[in-house]
């Protein structure tokens, strides 16, 4: 899904209408519609908030996972997906492990598919959701981030019209398992469209020096504490033990570097606000006390992911009746 | 006698260094005559077939091909894949010894060339270096050889043991057929699919650092320089990076390799 800034608008725009609507008039939107879920990879957010953002607009949803399904017995994802379109779904959600599945399995079956996550390579609606969260604690005036969500005056909550400056003098660092990350690819793709500066940060081991190459805005910082005193927002990553592939970690000294602790936050960033797409591992990539506290807005992040894939999904459904693609 | 004259074609000859409008006329399937349009003097009589708008070119020969046979026809039979490569204007191919079992004996290359496998052009089978592919025993080159082998390779599997190149690379010198090499050290390069980079970084796909291959083309050509008394000939397959090509290139003015074979990675 490469959305251009209105389309981007225009999501951010039908994710708060569609939030603030009644849910019984909700359900009309896309009732009866049909929508697979079919996820190769474990998920307790995107699935969870996909299922219910689509249930929210009143479709019928089916959820296929690896195991208890076909798949272990070895249905192939071109095959999984021709049977689910024949089932009658009208888009697919796919959470798979490998790299362009998702562009793979539109290519097979000609539907609007969603991806929730493929392989190492992107988390497209987890960035809108980080997007849709930043801006809700975004103080155009003072171009700051603030822990408290921004008081407005005028106009919904958030806000729904972004341009190329939006973000502009705004900086978000990304920590952690860049390498690994989907969600990191998405966001450093996306929030520099809006104006934003992206600092990686990470140990070498798990975050290429050339990861500085992927897109404009990014750049490369090995030292922490320098990286949260330029920081609005700052984006912790777990470190994903299922990708490493034999990679070795010395998780003890990751922590001396880059754990997000509350006397870091404190000294370098105290008025941040501090993302994760989650699972968190209290204790190894911030503390317990970090996630919990005042600038945490890991939980609205949750919250938000609903509202977003209430409009992507919409979006995709009426992709299709249109004959468009999402 | 049959005689057919094919008219108003682009002759592209390269090895006569031939790129001009020619007529070409055959006799029982044989080149008779070319000349400029028009001026074919023995073309009396003869079929004519109008070429206008399209390349008249000789045989072309593919030198790396994976016919998958013997082992795993479900993918594609010598058949199959000739008839296919005939489809595109070849002549000949050089079939890759990838197959299962791998084609490391003359007893293998016998079967790819017996009539039965029905082969619609001419088939050149490139055996295996070691046994298995496993990099570890050297094969029968000459009994390979006379078996009807053109060239020696272990293939995906690349010879990663310095010791056992080596003495295939002058084994293979001794009964006059060239080493094909992969130009790629598996051991950097586990999941891998595409080259390490920005882009391979971007789309989240592992990378194969320029080293896995630049290694294995550097000391290829340092073993091929110390055994030029034996002749020693090797061919570099799947170069896909500058430091590679350099190499290649240094080592074709030295005048101790072959030209480099030009192909992405990627491609197969």
């Amino acid at each position: 899904m490469d959305l251009s800034l209105d389309g981007l608008s225009g999501v951010l725009s039908r994710a708060t209408f569609l939030e603030n609507q009644n849910p019984l008039e909700r359900t009309r939107t896309l009732a009866k519609r049909r929508v697979a879920l079919l996820f190769y990879e474990s998920s307790t957010r995107t699935r969870t908030s996909f299922e219910l953002a689509a249930k929210g607009l009143g479709a019928d949803t089916t959820l296929v996972s690896s195991l208890s399904s076909s798949i272990e017995k070895g249905e192939s994802l071109k095959d999984t997906g021709l049977t689910l379109r024949a089932l009658g779904a009208e888009a697919i959600i796919l959470r798979h492990n490998s790299s362009g599945s998702a562009w793979l399995l539109e290519s097979e079956t000609r539907l609007p598919v969603l991806n929730a996550g493929d392989g190492m390579h992107e988390h497209p609606t987890q960035a809108l959701l980080d997007l849709r969260t930043i801006l809700a604690h975004f103080d155009p005036s003072t171009k700051t981030c603030h822990p408290e969500r921004a008081q407005r005056v005028e106009g919904p909550a958030v806000p729904v019209e972004v341009n190329a400056e939006t973000l502009a003098g705004v900086t978000v660092t990304i920590v952690g398992d860049i390498l690994h990350s989907r969600v990191a690819r998405s966001n450093m793709l996306l929030l520099p469209r809006l104006g934003a500066r992206v600092i990686l940060c990470g140990p070498p081991a798990l975050l290429p020096e050339l990861a500085a190459g992927a897109g404009p805005g990014i750049s490369v910082e090995r030292d922490f504490q320098a990286a949260l005193a330029q920081s609005q927002a700052v984006m912790m990553l777990r470190i994903q033990a299922e990708r490493l592939a034999g990679l070795q970690v010395d998780l003890e000294d990751y922590k001396i570097r880059y754990q997000l602790t509350e006397q870091r936050l404190a000294a370098h960033a105290p008025s941040a606000i501090v993302l994760h797409p989650g699972p968190i591992i209290r204790g190894l990539e911030l503390t317990a006390g970090v996630a919990d506290g005042p600038q945490s807005v890991i939980l609205e992040q949750v919250t938000n992911g609903v509202a977003i894939r209430m409009a992507v999904v919409e979006r995709a459904l009426l992709a299709t009746e249109q004959g468009g693609r999402a | 006698m049959t005689a057919l004259v094919i008219r108003g074609g682009q002759l592209i000859d390269p090895a006569a260094g031939v790129d001009a409008p020619k007529d070409i006329l055959l006799k029982d399937g044989k080149v008779a005559e070319i000349a400029a349009p028009g001026k074919l003097k023995l073309a009396n009589g003869a079929e004519v077939l109008d070429a206008k708008g399209l390349v008249l070119a000789p045989g072309l020969i593919d030198m790396h091909v994976h016919l998958r046979e013997p082992g795993q026809g479900y993918k594609e039979t010598i058949a199959s894949g000739t008839a296919a490569a005939a489809a595109g204007g070849f002549t000949s191919v050089a079939a890759m010894p990838n197959t299962v079992p791998v084609n490391d004996s003359p007893e293998t290359t016998r079967w790819m060339l017996a009539p039965e496998r029905g082969a619609a052009i001419r088939v050149f089978p490139i055996a295996a270096a070691t046994r298995g592919s496993k990099g570890e025993a050297i094969n029968d080159f000459a009994a390979l050889k006379s078996a009807g082998a053109v060239a020696i390779s272990d293939d995906g599997r690349p010879i990663l043991k310095e010791g056992v190149m080596r003495e295939a690379l002058a084994a293979a010198a001794r009964v006059g057929l060239c080493v094909i090499q992969h130009a790629e050290d598996t051991r950097l390069t586990q999941g891998a699919s595409m080259n390490l980079g920005p882009m391979s970084f971007k789309l989240g796909l592992r990378g194969m650092p320029a080293e896995s291959e630049s290694s294995i083309v550097e000391r290829d050509i340092r073993m091929v320089t110390e055994l030029r008394e034996v002749r020693a000939h090797l061919h570099v397959a799947h170069t896909s990076t500058a430091a590679a090509l350099a190499a290649v290139r240094q080592a074709r003015r030295s005048g101790c390799a072959s030209p480099a074979r030009l192909r992405p990675t990627t491609s197969c």
